[in-house]
């Protein structure tokens, strides 16, 4: 993921995926702007919280999350985590 | 300025259990004057976790990014502090993970948050620490 700042959208910070970033600047018979007002045309924006403060942004986020998950399989995961090997 | 240090558990359960005691308690953390500290090791634990149980990818890649938008100073041990947290994780059967992320609160005279109620339990002698 990365962060830029279109000149059209001065005040939106918009993250896009990689993969995109990536087509933006291979593609230089496209600008960016293209691009971005494409997506935003589309609603693909991935984050649109970006403007809010980021601990409103967090908590915001964090109530998008509606699938339960446990404290203890949160621990498990962790703890998993530190004896995986991919 | 009083100090917070967070382990990945905190964080991560503050996202997927946007009601839960961690979420409360960090977000009563972050409207407060106080220092949020981490390890570098806290990223990569977060994603992992993400990854694993955020209901897709899409949910995970915001979730990691809305925690990276957090003011969490992480830092990474020294030689010196690996040397005092091996020796502490011996002494008391803890991972070397988990006794980092104490021994910085120690370090820093900070309190450490934690959702681990085993590591507390074995932990809880050596201070600086809060199960949320």
């Amino acid at each position: 993921m990365t962060n830029i700042i279109s000149q059209t959208y001065k005040r939106l910070t918009i993250s896009i995926p990689w993969n995109l970033w990536e087509k933006i600047q291979l593609d230089t018979s496209q600008p960016a702007s293209h691009y971005i007002t494409s997506l935003i045309k589309n609603d693909k924006l991935l984050d649109q919280d970006d403007n809010k403060d980021p601990i409103q942004a967090f908590f915001a986020q964090a109530q998008k999350n509606t699938k339960k998950v446990s404290t203890k399989k949160i621990l498990e995961t962790i703890h998993k985590g530190r004896s995986r090997h991919v | 300025m009083s100090s917070y240090i967070l382990d990945a558990s905190i964080i991560v359960d503050s996202l997927l259990q946007p009601n839960g005691s961690a979420a409360k308690r960090l977000l009563e953390l972050c409207t407060k004057k106080v220092q949020l500290l981490s390890l570098v090791l806290l990223d990569t634990e977060v994603a992992n976790a993400l990854m694993f149980d955020s209901a897709n990818i899409d949910l995970a890649l915001k979730n990691f990014s809305a925690y990276k938008r957090l003011n969490i100073s992480l830092s990474a041990p020294t030689e010196k502090d690996y040397l005092k947290i091996i020796e502490l994780s011996k002494k008391n059967k803890t991972t070397v993970y988990d006794t980092s992320y104490h021994h910085l609160a120690l370090l820093e005279n900070g309190i450490f948050l934690t959702k681990d109620k085993k590591y507390y339990e074995k932990a809880k002698l050596f201070g600086n620490i809060e199960l949320v």
